[in-house]
């Protein structure tokens, strides 16, 4: 018989057992009878011979071998009937487990899946980005010259944005998507779902019209259709063949248009010369054995050399090689990270406090420990008892946690918004989050390590002047030692608590003051959205003018639109462009010196729309045109950098070193007011808006990036439900062009927020459950040390101790306590906070008012904790104190 | 006056009980009986004491057990050995006679002889 059959035989065994035996009685007695023996001594001479029948069984069942299983479940079953026993106990103990442990796995699969996962392509870790400065995209003739000229990459690619409108499938959509030179999918190593890649041929010009669908829109547009592979689309008035699907989940690129839902061949023709159309996304794939600073000093040789060969426009330009990983993750890894760090906090709270707990169960569990020890149970059987306990709690508030995580991880999604753009500021990969095997294994580890740290208090207190306990009435020999690591314990609760309390003020104080950044417009009842005639060459010069005016004006014809107009791009998260400007008759400043500024494309009526003060001089006009003079309108800063002392209107700046040949003079019309630019946070720099009216290329270029302009409109109601309204009026006019970035301002704001606020909220909550946490702990050693107490307390008021002093006397216990764990908590948390810097704004890591708040609330909370237990001291009826004892 | 009575040494209970067992199939109070029987009653085995090893032995491996009716007509649970059971008698009798060997020789020799 196997030892699993052993162990599981149960009631089978006992019979048989008890029949063996009993046989064997039976022929005893049988034999005696035939001895000659009455019956009744013939029985008790078998009895004699036989030996304790109890004790034979015991010993069978022992030979089995499958006693620990039984003294563990033995174990198991006493816990649960002690948690059962105490239920306030266990409720309070499997709740702050489960929360913490919860919030552990949540927390976790977050940094698993965005940090620790690799990227979905072939061998990832040798993909790299290449480009400006690391974040700015690359001019196409730059890009062929290093893809012919480098000895570090097996392949090299580029990207392109890329929108288009969807028409002639139910509704017209617009679609975001990519351009990709040859190899670039290859390179990836990720085959189509179904249908194919793009062939060689298809990269040839004229030839490019294929595309390959994201496998969400082909799901949302097509059904999951496999006949669509073959079809033409008609996109923004052109068809392409759909070529193939790409797999669930596939991304690219992962750190800019995250949300592109297809890509198409991107052939570079006509732009083999261009090198001032900045226009591409580099990645690479290193060659194996080659690392990413041998590749980085390949690169800065090949870039050193174009620079001289091209100075006038590659010069004052730096190139980086980046891993791709990094690129994606690198700006998020320190938060989430502190936010791992303080959900382990938090545990360890949670931990300490269940330990606490315990014990102060342990000290009314003297006795029990006693009788067991007395009854001759050795010091590891009550080990066991004491961990068999701590493990079966935090198994159970590792089962309510998961519980907690599976529902965690959904709120953490929707908090960051799983759109995953970082442009648009949500946290790169979050769709990818979700609890997966590592996950599992990771609440296993957390448990396990919880059920050790719960245990590890009580299995100090085992044994060990036991024998008192079974004195009438004791209290114990050593009561002092038990509150002594109470005491020990709460002192690092309340260390603890500070860090997180500081963190999370930290981080409130800098959410504050991003909240309070006045943008310069306003961002209220503001409908945004971009259109664009990209492929339509029918649009160009007057046509498009055309088509951009009557959109313009039909949208402000609309109920509910107050003005409209339209910008190339959007302040705060838009695409953001800028240029080197010289200003008239002021001394030239020496090359690479030059005001860089920001510039837009405006038309008419765009300051009006947003809402951007006038400061001097007028906005563009309809009569601003190719005819007449070139104008521009700046904004402050720029106008107090070169004309500190008038307000430039009337002067005129350039965009070219006007020691060339042919400076373009665009005279000041009017001066805005600073708004902010790229960020919400970054302060506004130089800017200027060129009028649309008088921009050939923005008339002209068939280029995608000259091709689109955003509209916003101001609208009277909410912005929201104009949408289809507004969309519908575009596409009206224009069936073909593509509608895309649909968005209210305050939702761009809102992006641009989300981290922060997902940040400061994350830890506030966890901050705030370590407060209560930290509370009930410091209730609980107070309550207990007046209990120990009670007797002393008798006595000094019957020599007459006035109430008051018993009350500061208890009050001044927790005091102690609170001002060692509040010293050591501001030592660690000046410590710890440091790394919360780069994630603070307005705020430093060492801010005053923070470290003088945190304090005093959580010294605040220990005072008011330990009140109850110090108002129970005071109290305490002398005569029935001491009589009781 | 009973024969005075030996303690059995330790570890050869499992001895005697495959050698008993090994003569055929049996039941548990037959084996009790047969060790005394055979030792002429100057092994005492208190029978209780069988019984766990024998289950010691039968989880083991080297005994097998089935319920078979006995003699008396009722149900008893008849022992018998396994292969693993019979090659572990024939290790085990083999350790024991070389360790009687040498144990016998060295009370054998007499007094002040030099090994």
């Amino acid at each position: 018989m196997n030892w699993w059959r052993r162990l599981t035989g149960g009631k089978r065994l006992e019979d048989d057992l008890s029949a063996e035996l009993s046989d064997h009685w039976q022929h005893q007695v049988d034999d005696n009878l035939r001895a000659g023996m009455s019956l009744n001594e013939a029985r008790r001479q078998a009895r004699l011979q036989f030996g304790g029948m109890e004790q034979v069984k015991e010993e069978c069942r022992d030979a089995r071998g499958t006693g620990w299983v039984r003294s563990a479940l033995q174990d198991l079953r006493f816990s649960l009937r002690m948690l059962r026993k105490s239920p306030g106990f266990t409720v309070a103990a499997v709740g702050t487990l489960a929360l913490g442990i919860g919030a552990n796995a949540a927390m976790f699969s977050v940094v698993r899946s965005v940090l620790l996962k690799p990227l979905g392509y072939r061998d990832p870790d040798s993909l790299v980005t290449i480009l400006h400065r690391g974040d700015s995209p690359v001019a196409p003739a730059d890009f062929l010259d290093w893809k012919r000229q480098n000895q570090s990459f097996m392949a090299m690619g580029a990207a392109a944005g890329w929108s288009a409108s969807l028409t002639g499938w139910s509704r017209t959509e617009g679609i975001i998507g990519l351009q990709v030179t040859e190899g670039t999918m290859d390179m990836l190593g990720v085959a189509p779902l179904i249908g194919r890649s793009f062939t060689p041929d298809e990269f040839q010009a004229g030839k490019e019209h294929a595309v390959l669908l994201s496998y969400g829109l082909w799901q949302r547009r097509f059904g999951g259709d496999r006949g669509v592979v073959g079809r033409n689309l008609m996109l923004s008035g052109a068809p392409y063949l759909v070529t193939g699907v790409m797999p669930r989940g596939f991304q690219f690129t992962p750190f800019w248009i995250t949300g592109a839902e297809m890509w198409s061949p991107l052939t570079l023709a006509g732009q083999a010369t261009n090198r001032s159309a900045y226009m591409l996304r580099v990645l690479a794939r290193l060659k194996p054995g080659v690392s990413l600073a041998q590749a980085g000093s390949e690169m800065d040789g090949i870039w050193s050399q174009l620079m001289s060969q091209y100075p006038d426009t590659d010069a004052g330009n730096i190139v980086r090689v980046d891993s791709l990983k990094e690129k994606v993750v690198g700006d998020i890894r320190r938060p989430l990270l502190a936010l791992l760090g303080a959900v382990i906090f938090v545990l360890l709270i949670a931990c300490t406090n269940i330990a606490n707990l315990t014990l102060a169960r342990a000290s009314e569990r003297r006795k029990e420990m006693a009788i067991r020890i007395a009854m001759g149970a050795g010091r590891r059987r009550l080990l066991q008892q004491v961990f068999t306990e701590s493990a079966l709690l935090s198994l159970i508030g590792g089962a309510f946690g998961l519980l907690l995580a599976w529902w965690g991880v959904g709120g953490l999604q929707s908090l960051l918004g799983a759109s995953g753009d970082r442009v648009r500021g949500g946290l790169p990969r979050l769709q990818e989050v979700r609890l997966d095997g590592s996950v599992v294994a990771w609440i296993v580890v957390v448990v396990a390590v919880a059920g050790v740290l719960i245990g590890l208090a009580p299995a100090f207190r085992v044994g060990g002047g036991q024998g008192e306990a079974l004195k009438e009435g004791a209290r114990g020999s050593s009561p002092g030692r038990g509150l002594r690591l109470r005491s020990v314990l709460i002192v690092a609760e309340l260390a603890i608590s500070l860090v997180l309390l500081a963190g999370a003020g930290l981080l409130m104080r800098s959410f504050v003051q991003l909240r309070g950044i006045q943008t310069g417009f306003d961002p209220h009842n503001l409908l945004t959205m971009t259109v664009s005639v990209a492929g339509q060459p029918q649009y160009v010069g007057a046509a498009r003018e055309a088509f951009y005016r009557q959109v313009v004006e039909s949208v402000k014809a609309l109920p509910g639109v107050a003005a409209s107009s339209m910008v190339n791009h959007l302040p705060i998260g838009g695409d953001t462009w800028s240029t080197d400007i010289w200003a008239e008759g002021r001394l030239l400043p020496p090359p690479g010196e030059q005001a860089n500024t920001r510039f837009r494309v405006s038309r008419p009526g765009y300051f009006a729309t947003m809402r951007i003060p006038l400061w001097r001089g007028r906005d563009f006009s309809g009569h601003d045109t190719l005819d007449t003079p070139l104008v521009v309108v700046i904004n402050r800063k720029l106008a107090h950098l070169f004309w500190p002392e008038g307000d430039g209107i009337g002067k005129r700046i350039s965009m070219n070193d006007p020691r060339g040949a042919h400076p373009e003079w665009l005279t000041v019309v009017g001066v805005i007011d600073d708004i902010r630019q790229d960020t919400l946070v970054e302060a506004p720099g130089n800017e200027m808006y060129l009028p649309f009216l008088q921009n050939k290329d923005f008339l002209q270029s068939p280029s995608h990036f000259e091709s689109y302009m955003t509209l916003v409109v101001r609208t009277a109601i909410e912005p929201a439900g104009l949408a289809r309204t507004v969309e519908n009026a575009v596409w009206s006019l224009n069936q073909d062009a593509a509608v895309s970035d649909v968005r209210t301002f305050d939702h761009v704001l809102e992006n641009q927020l989300r981290e922060p606020r997902f940040e400061a909220m994350v830890l506030s909550f966890f901050a705030g459950f370590a407060l209560i946490l930290a509370a009930v702990g410091i209730y609980g050693v107070m309550a207990y040390s007046v209990t120990l107490r009670t007797h002393e307390i008798g006595i000094r008021m019957a020599l007459g101790a006035r109430k008051a002093t018993v009350l500061w006397m208890i009050v001044r216990q927790s005091a102690v306590l609170a001002v060692a764990g509040i010293s050591i908590g501001t030592g660690l948390a000046l410590m710890l906070t440091r790394f919360l810097a780069g994630m603070l704004y307005g705020v430093t890591a060492t801010d005053g008012p923070t470290y003088l708040v945190v304090p005093a609330v959580l010294g605040a909370v220990v005072i008011l904790a330990s009140l109850l237990p110090a108002r129970r001291a005071a109290g305490v009826d002398p005569i029935r104190a001491l009589r009781c004892e | 006056m009973p024969p005075a009575k030996s303690d059995l040494p330790q570890g050869t209970l499992d001895l005697l009980i495959l050698k008993v067992v090994n003569l055929g199939p049996i039941h548990g109070y037959a084996i009790a009986q047969r060790i005394q029987q055979i030792s002429r009653e100057v092994l005492s085995v208190q029978q209780g004491s069988l019984y766990p090893a024998l289950h010691r032995l039968e989880n083991r491996g080297l005994l097998a057990a089935e319920w078979k009716a006995s003699d008396t007509g009722r149900d008893a649970k008849f022992y018998h050995l396994t292969t693993k059971g019979r090659a572990q008698l024939k290790s085990e009798t083999d350790d024991w006679a070389r360790l009687t060997e040498a144990i016998g020789l060295i009370l054998a020799m007499s007094d002040g002889e030099e090994l």
